[in-house]
């Protein structure tokens, strides 16, 4: 009943080769950890981008996020995936970050989107359509994504960033997030229909 | 199955058993069908957004002063507060914090407050220095009812009636008692202390 995301998540790192890394990197064997970043820093980098639309905000809590992480490992015994745990904690420092800028003004920068979206199919559909969407660029429509979803609440935002953005499916949220997967359904319809709201002349 | 709960469950893993149900509402239901198509047209247009990537080089870069960050932490380990600092950072939610304040805050007012106030410490401290016993000059004596009181003090008595003269605080003293009339026969005397 959901369209199918047009670009599938990376595909999960070998779980064991993984475990022995984990294993190392809390013997603190730098170069072990650094595999670990390697692996995770594209994504926990554009989870912490699209919760704070700014890319020098993105990169200092993804550094802080690793830092973070590399202190905890201690703590951490397998009763999830590293995945997981890693998301759980860049999850909550994006909140804990939006929570203290709360009360400054918002500070929304346009940083270019790769070329490649205007050869996505979606693009191309979109762009093929009888709508405002035929002569929106690539940066107008960045901008405008940008800026509603800022508008939702953190807990709405995550969950668009996580499945709509990041595709990971509703019980892996669940789990990053530690709420029901129903609970992860009725934030995301409720989350849709604010930013279809927003979006109408995009998205009718 | 109604809209309301058809449309939350859209999304569901085939092998949940109310898939086929919420699967079978949405395609006879014009409403929602049409509900989930603005839905799928919003997530696509999120989809776009994955083609928002780090600049080149950042991963390095992060790596390195990531490296230099872990690195300086083996020199310099972290002080107790600063460990639970980021363990707290890392794995308790900002609720839960609040939560366990406000718990303490509460526990600490139940324990503080009454004990500063409380009678019978400071009671039981003097009985045993030798002080007064407070408690012995505190005797209850059960209310009584007026028409009980009428039978105490059966002996006839001034009375006030309202109407005709004011305020009960004008027609006495301390020292001459007034009695309040509760009906035909039936009145107690008042002492107004001031």
């Amino acid at each position: 009943m959901e369209a199918t995301p047009s670009q599938p998540p990376a595909a999960a790192p070998d779980p064991v080769e993984e475990r022995d890394l984990i294993r190392r990197a809390q013997h603190h064997d730098t170069a072990a950890y650094e595999e670990l970043i390697r692996r995770y820093h594209p994504r926990i980098y554009n989870l912490l981008y699209h919760m704070t639309s700014n890319r020098e905000d993105a990169e200092d809590l993804a550094q802080e996020v690793f830092i973070k992480a590399y202190a905890a490992l201690d703590r951490f015994h397998g009763a999830s995936s590293f995945y997981t745990w890693i998301y759980r904690i860049a999850v909550n420092h994006a909140l804990n970050f939006r929570e203290k800028r709360r009360h400054h003004a918002a500070e929304l920068r346009l940083d270019d989107m790769d070329q490649g979206v205007e050869r996505d199919p979606t693009f191309v559909e979109l762009r093929a359509r009888e709508s405002p969407f035929r002569d929106v660029t690539v940066n107008e429509l960045q901008k405008k994504l940008n800026a509603v979803l800022q508008k939702l609440s953190d807990h709405h935002r995550t969950v668009v960033v996580l499945h709509d953005i990041q595709g990971l499916p509703h019980h892996e949220i669940a789990r990053i997030m530690k709420i029901s997967e129903g609970t992860v359904r009725s934030r995301l319809f409720y989350a849709r229909q604010q930013l279809q709201k927003e979006l109408a002349e995009f998205a009718p | 199955m109604k809209c309301e709960a058809a449309i939350l469950l859209v999304g569901l893993p085939e092998a949940d058993p109310r898939a086929a149900e919420m699967r079978a509402h949405i395609r006879a239901c014009a409403k929602c069908r049409a509900m989930v198509d603005h839905q799928n047209n919003v997530r696509a247009l999120f989809a776009l957004k994955r083609y928002e990537q780090p600049p080149a080089g950042f991963s390095e870069r992060c790596a390195a002063q990531i490296r230099l960050a872990v690195e300086q932490r083996a020199v310099t380990p972290l002080t107790w507060w600063q460990a639970l600092g980021e363990h707290w950072d890392a794995t308790v939610h900002p609720a839960r914090l609040a939560a366990a304040a406000v718990l303490l805050l509460v526990l600490g007012l139940y324990f503080l407050i009454p004990t500063a106030e409380r009678p019978t410490r400071a009671i039981a401290a003097g009985s045993a220095a030798g002080a007064p016993d407070l408690w012995a000059q505190i005797h209850l004596e059960p209310a009584t009812a007026p028409a009980t009181a009428v039978a105490i003090h059966p002996e006839p008595a001034p009375v006030i009636i309202a109407a005709d003269s004011l305020p009960l605080l004008m027609a006495g003293s301390n020292n001459a008692p007034l009695r309040m009339d509760y009906g035909p026969g039936a009145a107690v005397p008042v002492k107004f202390e001031y």
